[in-house]
């Protein structure tokens, strides 16, 4: 029982010795606290827009007939288009574009009007601007919503020219209804969408920068800060130590990045508090872990503020939700289940935008707790190589 | 002078080669990063993503909506599910980004006109899967309906030419300029890699400069320059120069020659752009070694510069439909330039003189390195800042 106190007691002056460091510590501070704090609200504010409406786009009407003034007319009324330039040639149409002015071109050939008066199929194209995966998206979509609902139109009109009463007419025409439901994030938004993606990678990576900017400058500093009275049998306190001093503030941060700006900011947050914190232990725990075994291996402060800034854009492709996990390579998706991200990811985005039990998010769960284990050992481990190399 | 750059340049050589962050930041990150982006995406745009499928009718005609589904490019069905909930509870635990439901009676319903209603549902937490299926599901909720009113117009009498003008009476064939094939990878890369590439230039002149302060040896990086400002920075840039371009034309290699991106403009001039934005991104990172003589500070400034200069580009979700305070902060960030560059030569491909008032935009970041050589010149003669 003695010994227990004395490991708690070890324990104990650990925290205290990490947390004097961090706030000792410039740059620790820029990191954990200013980026960890300014970021969450940034990219918020950038991505405020959530979603594109009325993306400006350029009609070359050469028909001008009723039934091409009326389906421009409808185009201009969705909420995904505009119809911004009303051209007379496709020269015109197409400087605007090039100029950025019009991100699409919709073209109608002379004969529209005539060949749907004479019962014919009619032609009309679309140009899209590819430059960015989201006017695309606007563009098509909106100009093949009003050709649906112009179709119905012309077709009611041609099997009324049939003979066809009103309601046999309007049974032809949709002899089967649909409907389309969004879930999760109704406004099909940008943001709804990566926000809780960026608010994982934003703690995972500031945790990550921090404590590897510590473990630089205790090499540097030709010190490893581990109490004389600590043995090398023991070294787990100190690893306990440091990981709940990280603990400590990482569980404000998230509870801030996480919890917080999600209802602050109008983000999607059906999740239940307490799923969160289900999710949340683990990760941090796991975080911490995972950046105190690679801390180890650097040598100055700077060296993983240099190496590893570019990384954040792979665990974000790889974390399964920004690219579809579905289509994601073997190799790669083995390579994901060493980052805390991608199963902090998954889990966040079914607990917090999808509203899911933690029973339906019980793989990434276990996942972050298999990787705390796992990391908690190894940076045991790469602590004891440290020293020995001091 | 041209003695002083080339020792200053050989020093910084013998530099680069005996502490291996130099190469690991800069080509051991860039070829990971090729070979992560070229393997992870080498499927292109994403194909046949796991939908669901709810049958309450089990009929002949259910069962050929479900079949036709999974024939489209972007949609296979993964799952039957015996009802919402259990399908709700799949795209919960992110196994299905869409589900159909077809409701009880639904084939009896269509014979007697009773116009029954299949429901789409799609889990728009996951943008990209759902906006790709999406497209499927308003295809396969256009074909369905004409299907069932071709046969009921067969059984009238009518023939198939008639049909197609009374069941598809407008035909629109959509144009993606630049991309036909709608080739994702190229819509992301060509903005990913440089975005990145010029984090790395950042990062590595921030801390090849800064480690000079740190350790104190700034004064003999002078001495080997002869006194010489303007010899100190450019010889100790020139390599770096050498070597990010040859990283950069590695890239311009993959993309355009082994992966056939689309390049419907000059190749070469796209090159001379490129260039530009190397040395421009090179400058940058001299100057905030210039307003932050501290090497951690001047590299956390590279990091939050570089990383937010992707999404200032714009080329995920475009500038327009961000706060204008933000569009306004877009023109510090050369990206933005070289993005819209990249789009208006490589899918537009619009001719040297619509493209050139780019470059300048980008080039002039080149001098603000000048802003800063005073006090950055001070810095490395009295080393007068704290060292981390």
């Amino acid at each position: 029982m003695n010994r227990f106190i004395k490991s708690l007691h070890d324990i104990w002056y650990v925290v205290n010795l990490e947390i004097y460091r961090i706030f000792h510590d410039k740059s620790a501070i820029l990191i954990f606290f200013i980026a960890g704090i300014i970021y969450p609200i940034l990219y918020s504010y950038i991505y405020v827009g959530d979603n594109l409406t009325d993306v400006p786009v350029a009609v070359v009407d050469t028909d001008l007939s009723t039934d091409s003034k009326r389906f421009v007319r409808k185009l201009d009324a969705t909420p995904e288009v505009k119809v911004a330039y009303r051209c007379a040639n496709m020269e015109d149409a197409q400087r605007l574009f090039e100029q950025h002015k019009v991100h699409g071109i919709l073209y109608i050939p002379n004969d529209y009007g005539n060949r749907l008066a004479s019962l014919e199929q009619a032609y009309m194209s679309l140009f899209c601007d590819m430059g960015s995966f989201l006017y695309y998206r606007a563009v098509y979509m909106g100009t093949n919503m009003v050709m649906l609902d112009d179709m119905r139109h012309i077709e009611l009109r041609r099997y009324s020219a049939l003979g066809m009463t009103d309601g046999q007419a309007q049974q032809m025409v949709m002899p089967i209804r649909n409907e389309s439901v969004d879930l999760f994030s109704p406004s099909q938004g940008f943001r709804s969408f990566l926000l809780p993606i960026f608010l994982i990678l934003i703690l995972h990576q500031t945790l990550f920068f921090g404590v590897t900017t510590l473990c630089g400058t205790a090499y540097e500093d030709g010190r490893h800060y581990i109490p004389s009275f600590i043995k090398r049998d023991s070294i787990y306190r100190v690893v306990i130590g440091r990981g709940l001093a990280y603990f400590i503030i990482y569980t404000a941060l998230s509870i801030y990045g996480l919890i917080m700006i999600p209802r602050l900011f109008g983000l999607p947050h059906i999740g239940g508090i307490g799923s969160l914190i289900t999710l949340i232990v683990p990760f941090i725990l796991a975080t911490t872990f995972f950046s105190m075994t690679i801390g180890a291996f650097f040598r100055s402060r700077e060296a993983a503020l240099v190496l590893f800034p570019a990384f954040s854009i792979i665990l974000l492709f790889v974390s399964g939700i920004a690219w579809p996990e579905s289509n994601i390579p073997m190799f790669w998706k083995a390579f994901s289940l060493l980052f805390p991200s991608t199963f902090a990811i998954q889990g966040f985005v079914g607990i917090n935008t999808m509203g899911a039990s933690i029973l339906q998010v019980a793989p990434q769960i276990i996942g972050l707790w298999v990787q705390a284990g796992i990391y908690f050992m190894l940076s045991c481990l790469s602590l004891r190589w440290t020293i020995k190399r001091l | 002078m041209f003695r002083k750059i080339r020792e200053v340049a050989v020093r910084e050589v013998q530099r680069i080669f005996r502490n291996p962050v130099y190469l690991v930041a800069t080509v051991g990150m860039m070829t990971f990063i090729y070979v992560f982006f070229f393997s992870f995406l080498s499927e292109g745009t994403p194909q046949s993503l796991p939908i669901g499928v709810v049958d309450y009718d089990h009929s002949s005609i259910s069962r050929r909506l479900a079949r036709e589904l999974n024939a489209t490019p972007f949609a296979e069905v993964k799952r039957h599910y015996s009802d919402f909930a259990e399908a709700r509870d799949a795209m919960q635990r992110g196994e299905i980004y869409a589900f159909m439901v077809i409701p009880e009676k639904f084939y009896a319903d269509i014979l007697a006109f009773q116009q029954p209603k299949i429901s789409y549902y799609m889990n728009q937490a996951y943008l990209m899967g759902a906006s790709l299926t999406m497209k499927e599901l308003i295809t396969m909720a256009n074909l369905a309906p004409a299907a069932v009113q071709r046969e009921l117009l067969r059984a009238r009498g009518y023939n198939d030419n008639a049909i197609m003008g009374l069941i598809q009476p407008i035909v629109l064939d959509s144009h993606l300029i630049g991309n036909p094939y709608m080739n994702y990878p190229a819509y992301l890369l060509t903005t990913v890699f440089p975005g990145i590439l010029g984090l790395i230039i950042l990062l590595t002149t921030t801390y090849s400069m800064g480690v000079e302060l740190k350790h104190k040896t700034s004064r003999q990086w002078l001495k080997t320059a002869r006194k010489s400002y303007f010899a100190a920075i450019f010889g100790k840039m020139l390599p770096y120069t050498i070597l990010y371009l040859i990283l950069e034309l590695a890239g311009i290699i993959l993309m355009f020659l082994v992966f056939k991106f689309p390049m419907e403009g000059n190749l070469a001039f796209y090159m001379l752009g490129s260039i530009i934005y190397i040395i421009t991104m090179q400058c940058i990172g001299v100057f905030f070694i210039g307003i932050a003589p501290v090497i951690s500070t001047a590299i956390s400034l590279s990091v939050l510069y570089g990383i937010l200069a992707l999404t200032m580009s714009g080329f995920t979700f475009p500038l327009e439909y961000m706060p204008p305070a933000i569009q306004g902060l877009s023109i510090l960030f050369p990206l933005r330039s070289f993005y819209l560059f990249t789009v208006d030569t490589t899918l537009f491909g619009l001719s040297i003189a619509q493209t050139a008032k780019y470059l300048p935009m980008i080039a002039v970041f080149m001098f603000l390195p000048f802003i800063t050589s005073k006090r950055l010149l001070k810095a490395l003669i009295h080393q007068n800042y704290p060292a981390i």
